[in-house]
């Protein structure tokens, strides 16, 4: 990090002006209604009240542990994060190998790979539910010409395949991110290890489990995070296309306290969640600064 | 002799034909990945031209129809509020860009220069309120807002999207001032520039590629938000593209060519501005951990 050693009379002044406009704004924007929040976890506000005079409570934190919804909640949140990591991963994985190599037009193919990160969250929910759709999709038409396969589902309306139906969605929307990330990973392993281990006769998935894996290995844990960070508070998805439905198959712990919110009113519990999503998200936090600070140390 | 020549013969077709396939693998994978990243977006567009009689067909034809139609493109504008909640998203978006360049860019060039205390809590704050899920900073800021009466306004939305995209902006914008090698400033300094001067004649100009990236990125982060909008937006005439287009979606029947043209619509400016960025959003993107 570059640090002068000239020094101005401003410096003494200038670095508290340029900063407390951030730093205020993160005070008064992020801090102060998140502490609020937390608050309001502990009454039995309804959103309207919300009075500073109501009496705390852990009722909310009791009702919410011990209501299955909350844990299924979690649960599909942990498996909306974690099939979104592995599809996304390996699919991310597959592009950046294809597009390190040289081939003509890769320009153009990687432009056309990354695509899928550009869109709008609103227009891929859309334009998946609309291939989605079980009479008329064009998924279900690419599933009926296929070969050893009976019926085709309902997708988004089915128990069992609505969860998988977002995952692919999302693992769709972020793919192009680890793809990018990881192949400017690959680009700075030194070609020189490839060629020692060819000489050395090791088959290309040798090479690929000795030398690219270990050599990614910190970019990879930052893909992994990011990607789990990001998928933990997804909410257009399942919002736009399934309402956490059909039986709370796909009800993700975001989703589940915007409900508890603007549709039940109980802010006290919605809260109570939300202070549940906080703590998760600390960890990983936590878990990520941990992972990029290493290297500084190193 | 002739034996040896023979099989080496036989060998060094083995090696060709194993290259060849190779090639041949390598193509039909390159051309899987990029079906499926690009045939939602054909699709997309196939759908949006397509007459709307035809769209409830089995099976659906992969190509456009003969007769495909372009009137969805023209008729949305007329029968939908899409101008309106364009020009809101725009106004919007450019706003939010704006203050939060101007802010992030004050923080990033403290946060990079200078050493003072309480800078790497400052640091850790800017990294910890873009982890946070979206819905831990919406529910909260609509108590406050509410109480506010920031509510169901185009100011309070901006508001709310600075709270998060200001931080943001700092964080890769900070990436981007610790590449500029600070010699180049000193020389200013020891001319007897300050520091002031120094960073308006000499470092934000060096920097103008960052910043208009960083402009641009919080522009279509804006432009895609969904959740603030929905939760603090009512009143149609305030909706942002985001909710424009999520309202299409009727409750029986959805009119899914001019779903799809509005969605084209709303599409192309961030698919443009978002190929503009690509590179300079991965280096941003895994430097600060920044919200995508």
């Amino acid at each position: 990090m570059p640090k002068s050693d000239y020094a101005d009379s401003q410096d003494r002044w200038l670095p508290a002006v340029m900063l407390w406009p951030m730093l205020g704004a993160i005070a008064v924007l992020v801090i102060a209604p998140l502490l609020w929040g937390l608050r309001i976890s502990f009454t039995d506000s309804k959103m309207i009240g919300l009075g500073f005079n109501i009496a705390l409570t852990l009722k909310n934190y009791n009702a919410v542990l011990t209501d299955p919804d909350t844990w299924n909640a979690i649960y599909v949140t942990v498996i909306f994060s974690l099939g979104t990591v592995i599809g996304s991963v390996t699919l991310g994985m597959t592009a950046a190998i294809v597009l390190d190599r040289e081939f003509i037009g890769r320009g153009i193919a990687r432009m056309l790979i990354i695509l899928p990160w550009a869109v709008p969250h609103v227009v891929a929910a859309l334009v998946w539910q609309w291939m989605y759709n079980p009479d008329f999709g064009v998924v279900n038409y690419a599933l009926a010409l296929a070969p050893f396969f009976g019926e085709t589902p309902k997708w988004l309306s089915d128990p069992d395949f609505a969860l998988l139906a977002i995952i692919i969605v999302n693992v769709w929307k972020t793919y192009p991110f680890a793809a990018l990330v990881l192949l400017a990973g690959l680009q700075t392993i030194s070609d020189d290890l490839y060629e020692a281990a060819a000489i050395d006769g090791a088959s290309p998935v040798r090479r690929f489990f000795d030398i690219t894996l270990p050599g990614l290995r910190r970019v990879m844990a930052i893909v992994v995070l990011l990607l789990l960070i990001w998928s933990f508070g997804n909410f257009v998805f399942i919002f736009l296309m399934t309402q956490g439905g059909p039986a709370g198959a796909t009800n993700a712990l975001v989703v589940h306290i915007y409900f508890e919110a603007f549709r039940f009113f109980r802010a006290g519990s919605a809260f109570a969640m939300g202070a549940l999503l906080l703590g998760m998200s600390i960890v990983l936090t936590l878990i990520y600064i941990a992972v990029t600070r290493e290297p500084e140390h190193a | 002799m002739r034996r040896r020549d023979e099989t080496l013969a036989v060998d060094q077709i083995v090696r060709r034909i194993s290259i060849a396939a190779g090639r041949l693998a390598l193509g039909g994978l390159i051309l899987l990945l990029c079906s499926v990243a690009i045939f939602p977006f054909y699709w997309m567009v196939v759908t949006s031209i397509r007459p709307s009689a035809q769209l409830f067909e089995f099976p659906p034809k992969l190509l456009p129809s003969a007769d495909s139609v372009f009137s969805p493109y023209v008729t949305l504008f007329e029968t939908s509020g899409l101008g309106r909640w364009l020009l809101n998203s725009a106004a919007v978006s450019l706003t939010t860009g704006l203050v939060a360049t101007f802010f992030g860019a004050m923080a990033a060039y403290a946060l990079s220069r200078f050493r003072f205390r309480g800078r790497r809590t400052s640091e850790m704050m800017l990294l910890l309120t873009q982890m946070f899920p979206a819905i831990l900073l919406a529910l909260p800021m609509y108590v406050v807002f509410a109480r506010l009466n920031l509510l169901d306004s185009l100011a309070g939305l901006t508001l709310a999207y600075l709270a998060f995209l200001i931080p943001v902006a700092a964080a890769l914008l900070k990436a981007f001032f610790d590449a500029i090698p600070v010699e180049l400033e000193e020389a200013s300094l020891i001319d007897g520039a300050s520091r002031l001067g120094t960073l308006f004649r000499i470092t934000l100009p060096l920097s103008l590629p960052g910043l208009a990236s960083t402009y641009m990125f919080c522009f279509i982060i804006s432009w895609d938000e969904f959740l603030f909008a929905r939760m603090f937006i009512r009143q149609p005439e305030n909706w942002t593209v985001s909710l424009g287009l999520a309202s299409f979606k009727g409750e029986f029947v959805t009119p899914w060519d001019q779903v799809m043209a509005a969605a084209a619509i709303v599409t192309l400016p961030a698919a443009l501005i978002f190929l503009a960025l690509q590179s300079y959003l991965v280096r941003g993107l895994t430097a600060g951990g920044v919200k995508g």
